[in-house]
């Protein structure tokens, strides 16, 4: 038991992280193919950028509390492991967590962190940049003068309040199906039999008898609905073509994270990497029944699935422009309607 | 929403600073927000203040008309031929006509090629980076004609004094190359309109944004095709001599927000291609320069032309060496963005980006014509420039 | 070892203009997203944030408003890092400076880019070709892993 335990905490982040490599090398590669040129080797812009940002100079934030804001990303990857730990069956035994609810309050940490991570940075393109702008002669209308990072800030919080319904009504729809909050009792209603596991060890070959019974609800009516839902909250939250206004190229050129450099960015593009994981390992289990295991077969299959909804998005995100939140709003409440719906037709199915 | 949404006292100010990619050139942009939405903006344009009509005073004129190509790296045709333009207008000096003809089909070429590259970045503003790359691969076969015909990508130098250079004379190789390429390009242009106007995401974006009225148009004196997409405007090909034999429409478009910009120059395009063809067809034989001048004093002399973007004013005056005493150059970006200051009040600062790129900004061009007369500086007033611009060349 | 290959597997490039004609500058966006010259497949990205750069590419004569943003960007761009000066405004000031007129040169055009911050790999051309941009940074890049 203590074996396990401490085996799983060790080797399922690191699988996390691994896969987490693979993934935005595979969405520019998917975009380039679709602008019909070549673009980058999968790796590049995954790993290889990372380790190059490790070996950079240190230097000093332009930020009034410099050492909050570096440790910021550290704390949403930390984040983040706990989430994929949380649907591991070795921990339901350990802790009451291993539920959606503590899920879905994890994720909000992580909407946060980017609202704080811009508050605390002071980029040089924008406000400070060494150029004559109140002179005589020229127009002073604003009580204040605001940097880029600020304004992403506000963004964010609008996206927030707006834009994560869709993705947390999604989450819910297993939950009405199976009547339980639990992740065994939901894998356990999909055919996954968390005590079979280890009959062989954790190399088990048997492995496709197991994943040919599972009975996934995504196969249901209120299922499918509920992943293509799942599937717009999920670009909404990581803030991409069409929902990046808060990443707009066009006026804020980079949003929240422009004054990390060297080890802090390298650290930045980790957290996001496990956020994209996390969301699409959450989806499997949730909606496929397969969590991820000490079970090395089964491991491998869980994250080769969770590297599907990268692709997808890409492509979603090749063929949009910018949205701003004329169109935002009216989107994601017809999105938040549809969920609703779900909601309810699942609560139909179970009576 | 223009000017009645101007509002007096504003919450926050957003400066946007030298380097941004909202625009390839240093400019600085204030914009004064109120949760989102602009009340006023003001855009500075002197970090790229060179000097250049003072480089060129005391110039031999053949040499100083080179540095009126680099004064804009997208129209740099444009300039230099409404350079000699002047200078032949001034000393009477004849211009065979089949030189005519091959500056036509330069300007047009480069009219397409400066259209795609808007096209190009007004969706890379929107942040279609799909549709960027597209139109930026329509170019290359304009961009690989260029350099048939001049030998460069940009900067091709082809008018001189009196003629075109006999080294961009079109032989039978540029002749067919010119036909090949371009047999195509009309409808790939059309279907690229086509599917940005088909596309509903790009449309509520473009739609109803931006929108500059007739009156404000005719106020600002906006030129080009940012002002004949809100109903005003001439287009001052029809009044040349040298596009005289030749039958294309002139683009007006009545509502004035982005899309019409955007469909106005597409539709412009397809115009262009439609005049190479013509002037290719009926191309005249005969000699291509006319060296037989001599360069002697000549008072002030003007002349004014239609650039991609709109209309450019050129004067010039030589001393009695042929050197240049004096020369002036106004070009149609400076009240093109006036204009969009205007244009982009009402609507969210995303929007606000894509009304200031969506003029086709060339801020590289930008000076002010000041006209100095027996020693004492006089500046041109508006109602002079729109009597000058009606009235004729 | 890691080092090496971390730097060559990934470089990122800004772009500066310091107030040239701007045919350099559409070349350099040529470069980045034309699928023709496809920049991205040579594992070198475009961005516009100081501090992700390696590479700044400066193109254009430095002007009196330009000369304090030079400095300041090139000081926020964290070691190692190379400059390639693209074009023949950014390598000698091209025709802006020193043309020979009675007058003499103008006031606005200051001084050469490498007369501000030093400067790695000179690229020359009126506009610079895409595959001698390409060429030049890919030649510098010996001397971001010697740093």
């Amino acid at each position: 038991m203590m074996i396990e335990l401490i085996l799983a905490t060790i080797l399922i982040p690191l699988a996390a992280l691994i896969t987490g490599f693979f993934i935005p090398g595979l969405e520019r590669k998917v975009q380039a193919r679709i602008q019909q040129r070549i673009g980058p080797p999968i790796l590049t812009p995954g790993f290889w950028a990372i380790l190059k940002f490790f070996y950079k100079e240190k230097i000093k934030p332009n930020s009034p509390m410099p050492r909050l804001f570096h440790s910021l990303p550290i704390i949403g990857i930390f984040v983040m492991f706990f989430a994929v730990l949380f649907t591991t069956p070795d921990w339901w035994g350990v802790n009451a967590l291993g539920t959606v609810v503590a899920v879905v309050g994890l994720l909000k940490v992580i909407e946060f962190l980017f609202m704080a991570i811009g508050s605390f940075s002071r980029s040089i393109l924008s406000v400070s940049m060494p150029y004559a702008d109140q002179i005589k002669g020229a127009v002073m209308k604003g009580e204040y003068r605001r940097f880029f990072e600020q304004q992403s800030v506000i963004r964010a919080f609008k996206m927030i309040t707006v834009g994560s319904f869709p993705l947390y009504l999604a989450m819910f729809v297993p939950v009405v199906l199976v009547k339980s909050i639990n992740f065994s009792d939901i894998v356990q209603f999909q055919g996954f039999d968390a005590s079979l596991i280890y009959p062989g060890g954790m190399i088990d070959l048997m492995y496709l008898n197991k994943i040919l019974s599972l009975k996934p609800i995504l196969f249901t009516f209120p299922g499918m609905l509920a992943g293509f839902v799942y599937f717009i909250g999920y670009i909404m939250l990581l803030n991409e073509y069409p929902f990046s206004i808060e990443k707009a190229k066009s006026d804020v050129i980079e949003g929240p994270s422009l004054e990390y450099a060297a080890w802090a960015r390298g650290g930045y593009y980790l957290m996001r990497e496990s956020i994209l994981f996390v969301l699409s390992s959450v989806f499997i289990t949730l909606f496929i029944g397969l969590p991820p295991t000490l079970n090395l077969p089964l491991l491998l299959v869980h994250c080769l699935l969770c590297l599907i909804m990268p692709i997808l998005f890409s492509i979603v995100s090749a063929f949009s422009p910018i949205f701003t939140f004329k169109q935002i709003y009216p989107v994601s409440m017809g999105f938040t309607a549809l969920g609703f719906l779900t909601i309810v037709l699942s609560l139909l199915a179970v009576m | 929403m223009g000017e009645k949404a101007r509002k007096e006292n504003a919450e926050v100010e957003i400066p946007i600073g030298l380097v941004h990619p909202g625009m390839l050139e240093p400019y600085r942009a204030r914009f004064f927000v109120e949760d989102e939405v602009i009340v006023d903006c003001e855009l500075t344009l002197d970090p790229y203040h060179k000097g250049i009509e003072r480089i060129m005073e005391g110039m031999p004129v053949h040499k100083g008309l080179i540095i009126t190509e680099r004064i804009c790296g997208i129209c740099s045709h444009i300039h230099l031929w409404n350079g000699t333009r002047a200078v032949e207008r001034g000393l009477k000096i004849n211009v065979p006509e089949r030189a005519d003809y091959i500056r036509v089909i330069m300007a047009e070429l480069e009219r397409l090629h400066s259209h795609l590259i808007y096209l190009a970045h007004a969706t890379e503003v929107l942040g279609h980076e799909t549709m960027c790359m597209r139109a930026f691969t329509l170019r290359e076969d304009v961009m690989d004609l260029l350099y048939i015909i001049s030998g460069n990508r940009v900067h091709y130098a082809v008018p001189i004094i009196g003629g075109v250079r006999p080294r961009c004379d079109i032989d039978d190789y540029r002749m067919s190359e010119l036909k090949t390429r371009l047999s195509k390009l009309d409808v790939k242009i059309g279907d690229y309109a086509n599917r940005i106007i088909n596309d509903s995401m790009i449309m509520s974006r473009v739609k109803g944004s931006g929108v500059l009225t007739k009156e404000e148009a005719e106020k600002y004196a906006t030129p080009g095709p940012t002002g004949r997409a809100s109903g005003w405007g001439v287009d001052l090909r029809k009044k040349m001599k040298e596009y005289k034999k030749f039958d294309f429409n002139v683009i007006i478009l009545d509502d004035g927000d982005n899309k019409d910009r955007v469909v106005a120059r597409a539709l412009e395009s397809i115009e262009s291609v439609k005049i190479i063809k013509q002037a290719l067809e009926s191309l005249p034989s005969g000699p291509v320069s006319n060296r037989s001048f001599e360069l002697k004093e000549m008072k002030f002399s003007t002349s004014y032309i239609e650039a991609p973007r709109g209309e450019i004013y050129d004067s010039l005056s030589l001393d009695e060496t042929g050197r240049i005493r004096s020369y002036q150059n106004r070009t149609p970006t400076l009240t093109a963005l006036a204009s969009m200051e205007v244009a982009c009040i009402g609507d969210q600062l995303t929007d606000g980006m894509l009304t200031m790129a969506s003029c086709d900004p060339c801020l590289a061009c930008t000076n002010r014509a000041i006209v100095v007369e027996n020693g004492k500086e006089k500046i041109i007033t508006e109602e002079e420039v729109k009597s000058l611009i009606r009235g004729g060349l | 070892m890691l080092k090496k290959l971390s730097r060559k597997n990934a470089i990122h490039v800004m772009l500066f203009y310091t107030g040239g004609c701007n045919g350099c500058d559409i070349e350099v966006a040529n470069v980045a997203w034309s699928p023709r010259y496809d920049l991205e497949q040579y594992k070198v990205i475009l961005t516009w944030n100081p501090r992700e750069a390696d590479v700044l590419a400066v193109t254009g004569p430095v002007l009196r408003r330009t000369i304090e943003p030079l400095k300041k960007i090139y000081e926020a761009i964290p070691e190692p890092k190379i400059v390639a000066a693209v074009g023949s405004c950014g390598v000698r000031c091209g025709i802006f400076k020193d043309f020979g007129g009675e007058l003499g040169d103008s006031d606005e055009v200051v001084c050469r880019v490498d007369e501000v911050i030093p400067v790695d790999a000179y690229i020359p051309g009126c506009p610079a070709r895409p595959e001698d941009i390409i060429a030049g940074i890919a030649a510098g890049i010996p001397l971001l892993l010697e740093r």
